[in-house]
């Protein structure tokens, strides 16, 4: 904060250092924010991919729509879940019998629609599965996906980190990929 | 405080402190050289769904066909998958990237094949990752028309 003190002598003195400190901190601070679009990103450790790409021009052309496929987070817990912005939309039980796909298909196609009527850029619907969850899972939310109308899809994996990042994420123990 | 502020401010002029301000630069500084390394660890494989797909689609009759079949697990292993490509079983990814190489680079020179597309083909309870793996391969040896089957 900018401090004004008033001496004796009537002279100003304007402290600027707790400002510039504070602006750096900002900067610091909205860099980081603008790093985590990913509010719609649920933890899942993603597949390895050497040929993943960040596509960041391209990504900028569409509409994103990320599809989180959580797999179970414990022994006991047997329910992968299919999670768009937070809210789980389907489940699929281990053994159970296969979910309706309705509200996925509804919920796509109701964000396909309103991208279309908004003359918005196309929807890209992005896979962010789990490197265990079972191809018929990640199949039937691609044929949901196709059911909507939306062809772009994205299958999201995991880089293989910057050279020297590997030791560095491993020493800090970052695992990879989530 | 160093002496040259509280002078500064005896005189009534603005002080500027350079220590903090060269510490945060020393951390920008810091920040940006460790950034690579950090830099988000995630990546896209681009692919187009087919409209109308679903169980009762046509299974595609043309292009090389790459089947990953489930593999059951010893008791606390990970779930493995064996790939056949094009009927002929390869014994890993790496392989599998030199066999997809190799038939890109023969596709390539014929016409006829060289817009064939690969099909992947995943038994339903092979895992995402094995899916992603072969995608990858089939990415890195140049196939550009990459579709998968889906369950029925």
């Amino acid at each position: 904060m900018a401090t004004i003190k008033s001496r004796a002598g009537g002279g100003v003195g304007f402290n600027m250092t707790p400002m510039i400190d504070i602006v750096f901190n900002l900067i610091i601070f909205f860099m980081l924010v603008s790093q985590f679009y990913r509010l719609e990103v649920e933890e899942v450790k993603l597949p390895p991919a050497s040929k993943a790409d960040p596509h960041k021009e391209t990504l900028q052309d569409y509409t994103q729509l990320v599809v989180n496929i959580v797999p179970p987070t414990n022994p006991q817990d047997k329910a992968t879940r299919v999670v768009i912005g937070g809210k789980t939309i389907v489940t699929f039980v281990d053994g159970g019998d296969p979910p309706a796909m309705d509200p996925l298909i509804d919920l796509l196609k109701s964000r396909h629609e309103a991208v279309t009527a908004n003359k918005q850029k196309p929807l890209n619907v992005i896979c962010r599965a789990g490197e265990e969850v079972t191809y018929d899972i990640v199949g039937s939310v691609m044929i949901a996906t196709s059911k909507a109308g939306i062809k772009n899809w994205w299958v999201q994996a995991a880089r293989p980190p910057a050279k020297g990042g590997r030791e560095i994420r491993e020493f800090l123990g970052v695992a990879n990929g989530s | 405080m160093t002496p040259a502020r509280e002078g500064g401010q005896r005189r009534g002029r603005m002080g500027l402190q350079m220590t903090p301000m060269i510490d945060i630069v020393f951390n920008l500084v810091i920040f940006f050289m460790l950034m690579p390394s950090f830099e988000a660890g995630d990546g896209f494989l681009p692919t187009n769904l087919p409209s109308g797909l679903g169980p009762g689609g046509d299974a595609p009759t043309r292009g090389w066909r790459l089947d990953l079949h489930h593999v059951e697990p010893w008791p606390d292993c990970r779930h493995e998958a064996r790939i056949v490509f094009c009927g002929e079983p390869v014994a890993d990814y790496g392989a599998l990237r030199e066999r997809l190489r190799q038939t890109r680079r023969e596709a390539d020179g014929v016409e006829a094949l060289s817009g064939e597309p690969l099909i992947i083909a995943p038994d339903q309870v092979v895992e995402h990752r094995h899916v992603v793996a072969a995608f990858d391969a089939a990415v890195d040896a140049g196939f550009k028309d990459i579709r998968f089957t889906v369950p029925k």
